[in-house]
């Protein structure tokens, strides 16, 4: 378990600045009524599509896939872990910013 | 216990409708050391990321001991040492180690200098034949049943290559190991079995000479 969340945040940590970004323009936007919730889940979903896409066309994030195929672990399974922990971070961040 | 076998069998990979590969057999047990030979395009990148899992030809079986393997690097079972490098940047390198080498070889491992002088620094810090070389041994000293190198020897010194050929000879007791390279003479001197593609066949090598009758060399020195 220990070492799945290690390989887990490695893979994560490229992706990281800009799930961030992603997470806090959408709270950004909520907040300042410009964007409803759900608009804003669809929206960080369309960064997630987006991040994927940077990637594939990113030839050395690719290569460095390899690594965690190594390591016993698929990249989809990977991408699973680390995007539905942002989306559940995201979900809590969005409803204790929005709480009244 | 019994050692794993690993068997690929009835490979078909076609591109652009030209088949690459069509007649494949090869086994690989534990404890033993398989070179694969061929020339330029013959298919043999492509054999191995087949048996990884991550080439999906027309048809394919991959099993070990009977069991079929979709994706060689689930659970560990098959590591693989592409021909680029694979090391993520921005993490230290002692981390990225301590994640995929067997318990049994850390401290061979963690000895060698190239490890050793550079675990606290990440990638980035490295020059290229620093990091070619940490990422063939972390490959060879992975905790997979059965290790998959290809092109090994590249781009590495001769003496880094007798190196890696007494570290491939010592975790092959343990583990099964298929290389390919063009410098066949140290896949010669370092396989116990030598298999050789042509025209999409394998064809299993008992003499040397075979080589010449194939057609792979003109001459052995």
């Amino acid at each position: 378990m220990y070492n799945t969340l290690k390989i887990a945040w490695y893979f994560y940590k490229p992706t990281l600045v800009w799930c961030l970004l992603a997470t806090f323009a959408c709270i950004y936007y909520v907040l300042s009524r410009q964007l409803n919730i759900p608009l804003a889940f669809l929206c960080k979903l369309f960064s997630y599509a987006s991040i994927l896409g940077i990637q594939y066309l990113n030839f050395n994030s690719t290569k460095t896939y390899f690594y965690f195929r190594n390591a016993g672990y698929s990249v989809r399974r990977l991408y699973f872990y680390v995007f539905s922990f942002d989306l559940i971070t995201f979900s809590i961040l969005l409803s204790l910013s929005t709480i009244r | 216990m019994e050692p794993l076998i690993l068997k690929t069998d009835s490979v078909l990979l076609e591109f652009d409708g030209r088949k690459i590969l069509q007649d494949v057999y090869l086994e690989c047990k534990q404890g033993e050391v398989l070179g694969i030979l061929g020339r330029n395009g013959c298919g043999k990148s492509s054999l191995l990321r087949i048996m990884f899992g991550t080439l999906t030809p027309a048809y394919k079986h991959v099993s070990i001991n009977g069991e079929y393997i979709k994706k060689g690097y689930h659970n560990r079972r098959i590591a693989y040492l592409p021909q680029h490098n694979y090391l993520p940047k921005g993490i230290k390198i002692k981390k990225l180690a301590k994640s995929i080498i067997d318990d049994r070889f850390w401290d061979d491992f963690s000895a060698h200098p190239v490890y050793h002088d550079h675990c606290e620094k990440t990638i980035g810090e490295l020059s290229g034949g620093e990091v070619r070389q940490l990422e063939t041994l972390m490959v060879i000293y992975s905790k997979a049943d059965f290790i998959l190198l290809d092109e090994p020897f590249t781009h590495i010194s001769p003496m880094q290559a007798e190196m890696f050929k007494a570290i491939i000879k010592k975790c092959a007791k343990v583990k099964g190991i298929i290389l390919t390279d063009h410098q066949y003479y140290n896949i010669l001197d370092v396989s116990d079995r030598i298999i050789l593609i042509t025209n999409g066949y394998t064809r299993p090598i008992k003499h040397r000479d075979e080589l010449i009758t194939y057609g792979y060399l003109s001459h052995i020195n």
